[in-house]
């Protein structure tokens, strides 16, 4: 693969050898897709918050035109100064040492704040906004914790050095993974939105929308809404799915046992929750 | 030379659109590169910029201007789906304060309310 001469530069700079860090796991982008299937096409994010996380736990993106996972390879779409619009607009970055980078990106951390979202074990990846900050940090990093135990001391300082502002877009796991039961049912063509105020702020609630019916339900309600579906299910595909997904998926598997376990103890539909 | 241009209803129906719809055209020199429109029945929009255009802030000015035509007809809100991995589309959705309704099959829908 050919690197731009402004990345070739910023590697040099830097003294950053990018051919060997790249060999690290830790330089692997991964994806919502890749952590989880039905957050990547149910995912539902009803609230958001400012919090700090450190960049070392940021393990990579959504973005589905940029097909390198690898970031040390990756970053060469990011920055190229006869580049698109996009591509030129942030290349001053290259420029700032690891010592430097987080003071001068400071107050761009208030102004445009970076977006991640939350996926379970806290893992974070970068949702919406800031995608050139976070390739540079990231890259700074992975250079900086090069062979440091994960359990050491350095290795938790550099973890707080790295720690920067966020806005934080959570995904709620009930709604998310109820959204994928309803929509993904063989039989019925069931649609859920979430409730918006006059404000257009989420209430809490979902609509629920099924033959031009609307229902509106609390999460008690959609639960016990779906126990119905799910005992009144005979499609034996539907349930195979469930079940594979409760083998790859730990927090699918505790949402089902929490509320559906007749489902995965093969005796679906013979005992209501 | 960059150009916003809303067609005439013949140019519509030209182009297979609805004559109701805003429809508004991305020129590049004499080229259409991209297409913005909102379908008034539905209240969804639709951006699309030619690959090989994208990266230089055409979807997002695009965007701009389907709000200010959505806005001179008085429309309260309008809606904008993307994949959900596009990132381009959330962070310009994010910019006009779109909010998250729905995730299906990973389309994802936000409202885009026009009278904040």
């Amino acid at each position: 693969m050919v690197i731009n001469r402004d990345v070739l530069n910023f590697f040099e700079m830097h003294d950053i050898d990018f051919k060997e860090l790249a060999l690290n796991d830790n330089s692997r982008i991964s994806s919502t897709k890749e952590l989880n299937k039905i957050i990547a096409d149910y995912g539902i994010h009803d609230s958001e918050k400012d919090e700090e996380v450190s960049v070392a736990d940021i393990i990579g993106y959504n973005f589905f035109e940029n097909q390198n996972k690898n970031i040390f390879y990756a970053i060469n779409d990011f920055f190229k100064s006869n580049g698109s619009r996009y591509q030129q607009r942030s290349i001053e970055l290259l420029n700032y040492s690891s010592d430097e980078i987080m003071n001068k990106l400071g107050p761009s951390f208030k102004e445009q704040p970076i977006c991640i979202e939350e996926l379970p074990g806290n893992k974070y990846l970068i949702s919406s906004n800031g995608l050139h900050r976070y390739m540079i940090l990231r890259i700074h990093f992975l250079k900086e914790s090069n062979g440091l135990d994960k359990d050491s001391k350095e290795y938790m300082e550099l973890k707080t050095k790295y720690k920067i502002p966020v806005r934080l877009k959570k995904v709620n796991l009930i709604k998310t993974y109820a959204n994928y039961l309803l929509s993904s049912h063989p039989e019925l063509g069931f649609n859920l939105k979430l409730e918006l105020n006059d404000n257009y702020e989420h209430t809490g609630k979902v609509i629920l929308e099924l033959n031009n019916k609307q229902y509106i339900l609390d999460t008690d309600e959609l639960i016990d809404y779906l126990n119905d579906v799910l005992i009144n299910t005979q499609d034996p595909k539907y349930f195979d799915l469930i079940k594979m997904y409760s083998e790859r998926y730990e927090s699918f598997k505790t949402f089902i046992n929490n509320n559906f376990a007749y489902v995965l103890r093969n005796d679906k539909g013979a005992k209501a929750k | 030379m960059i150009e916003y241009l809303k067609p005439l209803d013949e140019i519509k129906e030209i182009l297979n659109l609805e004559r109701s719809n805003i429809v508004i055209l991305v020129k590049k020199d004499l080229n259409i590169i991209g297409l913005g429109k909102i379908n008034l029945n539905s209240l969804d929009g639709y951006l699309l910029i030619e690959k090989s255009y994208r990266g230089n802030g055409y979807g997002k000015d695009l965007l701009y201007q389907l709000i200010d035509e959505a806005k001179k007809i008085g429309l309260e809100h309008m809606y904008i789906s993307c994949s959900n991995d596009d990132y381009i589309i959330k962070k310009i959705v994010l910019e006009v304060k779109g909010v998250h309704i729905s995730t299906n099959n990973n389309e994802v829908k936000y409202i885009i309310p026009l009278n904040k």
